[in-house]
């Protein structure tokens, strides 16, 4: 832990204090008032007992922190900060305990907090907490601990800096998919194409018949076997899970993003975020993640909540793009997927994977495209993301 | 330790006691009691019962204040209107001690609350004040520590206050805490040692730099504490007549040291001192005045060369304080110090007077007098002893006298009112009385008749000494009432008194006033007179023939009286021995010495320090003892006496001359040089041990393993810190997986891994690297830095 003596500096009270001893000592030196004099010398003390007090306080105090590795966007968290004072006499007084956290890659001011501490006897330890939330996702580092004091007086301060590197990923917001969404995945005749798709992308093969419990849908009713049997028969499916899907999140932002683009940018994220929350929930299931952004990313895992900590590691630290790098990594992708592994993808722009002229790559090979007809692409301007996807709370 | 508590507290002292000390500088009990009562209730009304005067009423209020501050201003002289100023300040100070008692107001509190101690230090100069700042000092850094943890807190409230907002709306923000762990009692008693601590440290500082700090010119205040009293001091008449009690003035008048001015030893004289200033001569109507005399020599004394023998005489070295009179003092005889001298001189009043311009400033001279008897060699005094006999030095007169062949005349106001007349109605009483003493006396044995005189007034027991005034009968002559009715005086009364039995019975004489006795300061070798030592007594002329050569110590003495006679010491006047002893021996008395001797150095080093005292108070001596200190510690033989000192305790004494303890001691020393070096090259880093020792950790601290200092540098600058409790495989391997997550650093991040296992070859397996290993490692860190930080790493 490298510890560097920050600096020492006078506060506004020891400024407005040697202007009274400035005052006292010109009085005593034109007026030779030698009780002025005193007066000075008693002014005089003080001061300079407190630059080597101010800097004895802080003498063999050490601090600590010890804080979450991750957190979610707009959760709140508390970070615990302890201060240990070393000396064998001699207790420290009125500590603050400065901690920031920069973004990476952000030029954002950086987001601090000060814990107070009152008294620390010698020899002994005491904590003190801070909370509070970040609003946006990011790789965050904390910035050296920063020891200060202005003890005795107020007059001096000195502050000792201490790097103690540690890092807190925040993850990208989880909403909540509505059971629009759920539904939709289970009911084949309600979907719309698109829906089609999304369903038949996470839907898996038939698989067998069985009586109806409480739960499934009217969608997968066998009526024909249901009629035979006077007993309601539902069909079973292999669950696709099983097999998986990929998502491919297309974080493309204009080169002069405004406000919007980037919020949409953190939507989308947010959604994907959610989504693999839920995928990685049920169970074990191929997950192929591949994340269109500045720097891509791509992550192929079994559905656990290692792998969701790892995606949404992954989906903390990417930034979005203006290259156009969709097409070649559908071409790259979809190449390389198993063909009974669907595949979403969600993007900050409309697009349209119909488009031959665009996405030619895609279209000039037949089982690529099959799979482009039966990917659906989602935006945060589409009705289907509003009606199955609930944004993080504030 | 409730702060806010504490801190109220503490400013309602710190408020009180400098109304107070302002109140006691401007001699004003009202406001002395309005301090004490205002604070009080100001403290029960609004810490208590949480009252607080509200924006309107403490304007109004305020209003009041300046609207009576300036009906006292206009109602006071224009030097007093500070006064009023100050007194503006106090009743400002009431108005804020109820309102509410917020940070700001707390401060303005103690600021107006300082601002009259200001004040009050150039209205007070005694002692008390001094006992008084240091309380306020105490109170003052007590109330200063706890404002600042007040604030500190507030400070920190107020951050967290915020913090919350900025959360609500949704923006980043930590809400700071403060410590878990609350303190009682500890804190507080740690916090009351650590003010305490400051304080003493403040006192020791605040003394450094009120000596240390240069003067320029004089200190503007000696004031005169005695008010509403006539003081005993020094004056050039004697006024019988004043009524009103009189008080003992403590101020210092002067200080003298004694010394041999041939060997510069201090001299400590035997005996009561006689610091003669001037001589009265002329009675009437109760009061004694100088005579019309020019006799003034602007050449001051005579020259000591005027001493066939330098020998018996004593250089007197005085510092005399600012005094409304220009004479000085010294023992008589006196000469010149040198070989001109800047004082005048009067030869028959026997009197020595500095410039007019220099009396109102401290002022050094240095008189040299043959009047102690240093050898004691024909005179019958004791060694040491001041001379009660003066020899007049006045070559003129005796040239004079040798032309003509006159005999010394006996000036004709030395014998008023009884110059040509045997008896003065007014002091019959007092004539008979003296007559009375003399009568066994043969009239020409002068000197005898004087001694009874005084003898009489001094032993018999008929009279007493005191400073409270008697009630006497304005149509008799206040001597003739003193020695007949009312035999109870002070010095003045005694030495008129005798001097006018003297008279009476045809013994010229006349009364001189000076100081006597004094208090020897065996610290500083002096001798230090007060006002109060003020004193009066006698002179009497004898002639040539009178004198009584005996009880002159040298030849020179001799010669003088024997031209134009001499003047004889008498004093009449009766010392309290029974008070003094009871005085003396009381732990009273005790108490009021120290309580003096404080006095004075408050008076003399804090109102007195000017650049004169500052540099041959402090200055010089300081440097004086340093370099004295320089010599004597490098001067061989005192090391040399030193070591013999030391081997004279340390050795038996039987032994002292044989070798043994030579031996021993040579061995002794031998092996602590050896010890000493041992520590001196052990410390500055220098391996102990044999080559291989010395190979070893060559290898541990060689450049093959510096390669991983170097490699903990490169990733330090990427942020890469190894803790305290990681080994450094741990910490590699944490660093290498941070480096294989992104993209850029993959390509590097198996490289740590690399360099540490070679480290771990090095440093525990003892095993050097080959050279081709060497530039391996070299070519790692290269590429590993120009990855991660851009730059090649140094070596």
């Amino acid at each position: 832990m490298l510890r560097r003596l920050h600096h020492m500096s006078i506060c506004r009270e020891g400024v407005l204090y040697l202007g009274v001893m400035a005052f006292m000592l010109t009085a005593a030196v034109v007026r030779q008032i030698n009780l002025l004099m005193v007066l000075y010398g008693v002014l005089a003390g003080p001061l300079l007992l407190s630059w080597r007090l101010v800097r004895w306080t802080l003498k063999k105090v050490e601090p600590a922190r010890q804080a979450p590795k991750t957190v979610f966007a707009g959760e709140s968290f508390t970070v615990q900060v302890s201060l240990s004072n070393g000396r064998k006499r001699g207790g420290s007084f009125a500590l603050h305990v400065r901690d920031e956290l920069k973004r990476r890659g952000s030029s954002e001011p950086n987001v601090a907090a000060e814990t107070y501490f009152s008294f620390v006897p010698a020899g002994e330890t005491r904590t003190a907490t801070y909370r509070g939330s970040l609003k946006r996702r990011g790789i965050y580092d904390f910035q050296p601990l920063k020891v200060s004091s202005r003890f005795p007086l107020g007059l001096l301060k000195t502050m000792l800096r201490f790097d103690r590197p540690a890092r807190l990923i925040v993850f990208p917001a989880i909403g909540r998919m509505s059971s629009a969404w759920r539904r939709l995945l289970t009911s084949e005749d309600q979907a719309t194409p698109v829906q089609r798709q999304a369903r038949a992308a996470l839907d898996g093969e038939f698989y067998g018949l069985r009586d109806w419990r409480p739960g499934d849908g009217r969608s997968r009713v066998h009526w024909r076997t249901s009629a035979r049997r006077q007993t309601l028969t539902v069909r079973q499916y292999e669950r696709r899970r099983h097999l998986g899907f990929a998502l491919v999140v297309d974080l493309w932002r204009p080169e002069k993003p405004s406000p919007e683009d980037l919020a949409r940018v953190e939507q989308v994220v947010s959604f994907a975020a959610t989504l693999l929350s839920e995928a990685c929930r049920g169970g074990d299931q191929p997950l192929v993640v591949d994340v269109i952004a500045a720097t891509p990313r791509k992550l192929r895992a079994s559905a656990s909540p290692n792998a969701l900590h790892e995606a949404l590691r992954v989906l903390a630290g990417v930034e979005a793009t203006s290259d156009d790098r969709l097409s070649k990594s559908l071409a790259e992708l979809f190449g390389e997927l198993r063909p009974q592994m669907g595949a979403i993808l969600v993007s900050t722009r409309a697009v349209d994977l119909l488009d031959r002229e665009k996405f030619s790559a895609l279209h000039c090979v037949p089982e690529l495209h099959h799979r482009v007809a039966r990917t659906p692409c989602l935006t945060p301007d589409d009705l289907l993301w509003r009606e199955t996807f609930a944004g993080a709370p504030p | 330790m409730n702060v806010e508590r504490s801190l109220r507290i503490t400013l309602g002292l710190l408020s009180c006691l400098g109304t107070l000390m302002l109140a006691v500088g401007e001699g004003s009990v009202g406001l002395a009691a309005a301090a004490i009562v205002v604070g009080v209730i100001a403290y029960v009304a609004c810490d208590v019962f949480h009252f607080a005067l509200t924006g309107f009423w403490s304007n109004l209020a305020t209003l009041v204040v300046l609207l009576l501050a300036a009906w006292q201003a206009n109602a006071m002289a224009a030097e007093e209107r500070i006064l009023a100023m100050a007194d503006l300040m106090a009743y400002l100070q009431f108005v804020l001690l109820f309102r509410a008692k917020t940070a700001r107001n707390l401060w303005l509190i103690a600021l107006v609350s300082f601002l009259q101690v200001a004040v009050a230090s150039a209205l007070n100069t005694g002692l008390g004040f001094a006992v008084a700042l240091l309380i306020y000092l105490f109170t003052g850094v007590l109330f200063l520590g706890q404002f600042f943890l007040y604030r500190e807190r507030r400070r920190f409230d107020d951050a967290a206050e915020a913090a919350r907002r900025a959360l609500a709306d949704g923006r980043n923000a930590f809400i700071g805490g403060a410590q878990d762990e609350k303190e009682g009692r500890r804190s507080s008693r740690e916090f009351s040692r650590r003010m305490t601590g400051m304080v003493v440290g403040t006192v020791a500082l605040a003394a450094f730099f009120f000596v240390a700090v240069p003067r320029l010119g004089q200190s503007a205040w000696m004031t005169n504490q005695i008010v509403g009293g006539r003081t005993v001091g020094f004056s050039e008449q004697i006024n019988l007549t004043r009524s009103g009690q009189i008080a003992e003035d403590p101020d210092i008048v002067m200080r003298v040291h004694f010394k041999n001015p041939e060997t510069g030893a201090p001299f400590n004289p035997a005996g009561e001192l006689y610091m003669r200033g001037t001589a009265v001569t002329r009675y009437g109507e109760g009061r004694w005045q100088r005579p019309h005399s020019n006799l003034i020599s602007r050449d001051g004394p005579p020259q000591l060369t005027r001493l066939a023998t330098g020998r018996g005489v004593v250089e007197q070295h005085v510092t005399i304080e600012p005094l409304s009179s220009s004479t000085i003092f010294s023992c008589y005889p006196a000469f010149r110090a040198g070989e001109t001298s800047e004082l005048d001189y009067h030869r028959w009043l026997l009197q020595l007077n500095r410039s007019e311009r220099s009396k109102s400033q401290r002022y050094t001279y240095t008189v040299l007098t043959p009047a102690f008897h240093l050898e004691g060699e024909q005179a019958v005094v004791l060694p040491g002893e001041q001379a009660k006999i003066i020899p007049i030095i006045d070559d003129n007169a005796t040239a004079d006298r040798r032309r003509t062949g006159a005999e010394p005349s006996i000036p004709a106001e030395l014998l008023k009112p009884f110059v040509g007349v045997a008896s003065v109605p007014a002091l019959a009483g007092l004539q008979a009385v003296a007559l009375d003493v003399v009568r066994n006396i043969p009239p020409d044995d002068v000197y005898q008749r004087a001694k009874a005189l005084e003898d009489h007034l001094r032993n018999s027991g008929g009279y007493s000494y005191s400073l409270t005034p008697e009630e006497r009968p304005s149509d008799i002559d206040p001597l003739e009432d003193f020695v007949v009715n009312r035999r109870r005086g002070h010095c003045e009364f005694f030495a008129g008194a005798l001097a006018m039995m003297l008279r009476s019975v045809d013994i010229p004489a006349r009364i001189v006033l000076g100081y006597r006795g004094g208090e020897w300061n065996a610290v500083g070798n002096f001798y230090q007179f007060r006002q109060l030592h003020a004193h009066s007594w006698v002179e009497v002329y004898l002639t040539p023939m009178q004198v009584p050569l005996n009880k002159l110590a040298t030849p020179d003495l001799r010669r003088f009286a024997n031209e134009n006679g001499a003047w004889l010491q008498l004093d009449g006047t009766t010392s309290n021995t029974s008070a003094d002893l009871a005085t003396t021996t009381s732990t009273w008395y005790q108490l009021r010495q120290t309580v003096d001797y404080l006095q004075f150095l408050w008076n003399n080093y804090v109102l007195g320090m000017d650049a004169l005292r500052q540099r041959d108070e402090v200055y010089k001596p300081l440097l004086n003892n340093v370099v004295a200190t320089f010599k004597r510690e490098t001067n061989r033989d005192t090391w040399k006496a030193r070591v013999a000192e030391i081997y004279e305790t340390v050795v038996p004494y039987k032994l002292q001359n044989s070798n043994l303890p030579t031996a021993v001691l040579s061995a002794a020393l031998i092996v602590l040089a050896l010890l000493l070096v041992f520590l001196v090259v052990r410390r500055s880093g220098a391996p102990a041990g044999g080559s291989a020792a010395i190979e070893k950790r060559s290898a541990a601290s060689s450049p093959t393993v510096d390669f991983y200092v170097r490699l903990e540098a490169v990733l330090g600058r990427r942020r890469l810190v190894r803790t305290a409790d990681q080994t450094q495989s741990e910490f590699i391997q944490a660093a290498c997986g941070e480096l294989a997550e992104l993209p850029e650093t993959r390509a590097v991040a198996i490289l740590p891994r690399k360099i540490v296992e070679a480290f771990y070859r090095v440093r525990f397996g003892k095993r050097a690297l080959e050279g081709t290993q060497q530039a391996e490692i070299e070519q790692a860190l290269l590429k590993l830095d120009a990855v991660l930080n851009g730059s090649p790493a140094k070596a």
